[in-house]
């Protein structure tokens, strides 16, 4: 069922803020600014739509901080390849924030890349089902959640999403 | 035609012409061939456990379907209307209750295959025979719990056609159960990513963390040939190198990590002294079962098929699977974590992904117009005591791939 609830415009514009600078961060290939966006018990999970729904297959599940240093690794340059450039829009972003101070929010993402000598082109698209604490003045992911919409993905998925 | 070096005997199959990766009219000629004419792994008997069950897949290009029927038997068909040839589903699975009732003009056919509902029958006239309509069937056959379909088979038994690699294949596919699926395309040949699953030579240089985890990992492993053309991959881990995994991930990301951490893909619990294998089956299917030392390890793992899409572009499906008695804890674990190392994001297969593709583009240089799969000298196709990064698995793909080839 879908989420009715209304976000308010304070917390719709502090989480633009934060999406814009966790996609700036993953496009500029700043890994370790990257784990920055996370609790260090922070969950990092991706996976497609029709596995998630019917049987609750992940592709990975990182938990915490090692976990997520090594996908941070695997994806800027442990990797054979990587993606040469790679842009991330998030929209349609949703939001609010529970008693216990956890603000569960979602999102639309479109990753674009750019590799090799290719143009740049649609790679993957999806949604965030996120939840957020504020750490530090700032906030950051307790988990992070990609569903992929397709269920056949292309190469070289060894992208921060 | 052959495809392959002249070259007769054993080395057979040993150096193989590059236009096998890039020409339109081999690509054409291996569905109507190779695919037309093989087995292929379609699904687990558990995806069709009651009367009306399906699960569809393309063989060659061609739409099929398997269903369980009222009276418990699977059946594959064309998954074509006879009247139109609108596909009957175009879902990957489900279940049609007791009929399979066309978009178009709603024909009618039961779970048998049998067209059994016409709308306004009567306007064909006195001579139509339902009889004559009913869906096509395809061969279908079941190897303990994996389902296979086959168009036109040049070995009509699925246990003929398996042959040696049935002692092998057996204890690992029983009691199992699909738990999850994913599919991912590459630029490349087919051929190259099942070439990969019965190749020992590349993982300790194409799979940094392999390299960095398990040096010379393939030194214990083995990896020879199945007759009629299949093959067996083994290797054992060793205690792994968290530290050497740990110096080479900072230096090819600039990722900081801390002295003392662990990552997962490092961790002794699931690498030490874990005999595990790829049993490749041909033309395009491989399983890779857990380590056999781990409690579940017999019992979960992962199924890969590779479709051709077009001579440079293919699809992996893969399945997942575990034990149909797993513990819900256990379960949750497996679904989680089985993927991690598979897939165009995987830990391991990113590689092999990234490792097909460049062999791809490299395939359409003349410089040189063969590859080479020569090692491994002595005759026959090798064995547990040849050494694990011999080619004798490569060989006997190539050979059978030529004998199918060359049939008209």
């Amino acid at each position: 069922m879908s989420d009715t609830r209304s976000t308010s415009a304070a917390l719709r514009s502090e989480l633009e803020d934060f999406y814009a600078h966790y996609a700036e961060a993953i496009d500029q290939k700043r890994p370790n600014d990257w784990l920055s966006f996370f609790t260090d018990e922070g969950v990092n999970a991706a996976g497609t739509h029709n596995n998630i729904s019917t049987t609750g297959m992940w592709w990975y599940v990182d938990r915490g901080l090692v976990d997520l240093r090594e996908r941070a690794a695997y994806t800027n340059g442990y990797h054979w390849h990587n993606p040469a450039k790679t842009l991330h829009v998030i929209t349609n972003i949703r939001g609010h924030e529970r008693d216990d101070a956890v603000i569960e929010a979602s999102a639309y993402f479109v990753m674009f890349v750019a590799d090799r000598s290719q143009e740049s082109q649609l790679h993957v698209c999806g949604r965030y089902e996120d939840m957020l604490v504020r750490q530090g003045g700032r906030l950051v992911f307790q988990e992070h959640r990609v569903v992929i919409d397709a269920e056949t993905v292309p190469q070289n998925m060894g992208v921060l999403l | 035609m052959t495809m392959l070096d002249p070259t007769v005997g054993e080395r057979r199959g040993a150096r193989v012409s590059r236009d096998v990766y890039t020409s339109d009219e081999i690509y054409r000629l291996e569905k109507e061939r190779v695919f037309g004419r093989t087995w292929h792994f379609a699904c687990l008997t558990s995806d069709l456990k009651k009367p009306g069950d399906f699960f569809t897949v393309t063989v060659a290009d061609q739409p099929l379907i398997l269903l369980r029927g009222n009276d418990d038997v699977i059946r594959a068909f064309f998954n074509v209307c006879t009247h139109r040839a609108a596909i009957l589903t175009g879902q990957k699975c489900g279940n049609y209750g007791r009929v399979l009732k066309c978009m178009y003009h709603a024909w009618a056919f039961n779970l048998e295959g049998e067209l059994v509902g016409v709308p306004y029958e009567e306007g064909y006239g006195p001579d139509f025979d339902r009889g004559e309509l009913g869906l096509v069937s395809v061969s279908v056959d079941t190897f303990f719990d994996l389902v296979f379909v086959a168009i036109n088979p040049r070995v009509p038994s699925l246990v003929d056609y398996l042959g040696e690699i049935v002692d092998h294949l057996g204890p690992y596919v029983q009691g199992i159960e699909a738990i999850g699926r994913n599919s991912w395309t590459y630029e490349g040949n087919w051929k190259l990513w099942h070439e990969n699953f019965r190749d020992n030579y590349h993982p300790e240089f194409a799979h940094r963390n392999i390299h960095d985890i398990i040096p010379h990992y393939a030194d214990r492993g083995g990896n020879w040939a199945l007759e009629p053309a299949h093959s067996v991959l083994q290797w054992v881990a060793e205690a792994p190198n968290a530290k050497a995994y740990i110096r080479s991930l900072r230096r090819y990301s600039g990722v900081e990590f801390a002295e003392n951490d662990t990552p997962s893909f490092s961790n002794p619990e699931g690498f030490h002294e874990a005999p595990q294998e790829v049993l490749a089956v041909f033309p395009n299917l491989d399983v890779q079962p857990g380590p056999k030392t781990r409690g579940r390890g017999m019992k979960a793992g992962y199924i890969q098929t590779v479709t051709p899409l077009s001579p440079s572009r293919s699809r992996v499906d893969m399945v997942v699977y575990s034990a149909v008695d797993d513990d819900p804890e256990t379960r949750a674990r497996n679904l989680e974590n089985l993927a991690d190392s598979q897939g165009s994001w995987g830990k391991i297969s990113g590689d092999d992904t990234e490792a097909a593709h460049r062999c791809q583009m490299g395939a359409q240089g003349t410089g040189t117009r063969e590859s080479i799969f020569t090692r491994g000298v002595a005759p026959g196709n090798g064995g547990q005591d040849a050494d694990p990064r011999d080619e004798y698995s490569l060989r006997i793909f190539y050979r059978a791939y030529d004998d199918y080839l060359s049939a008209e």
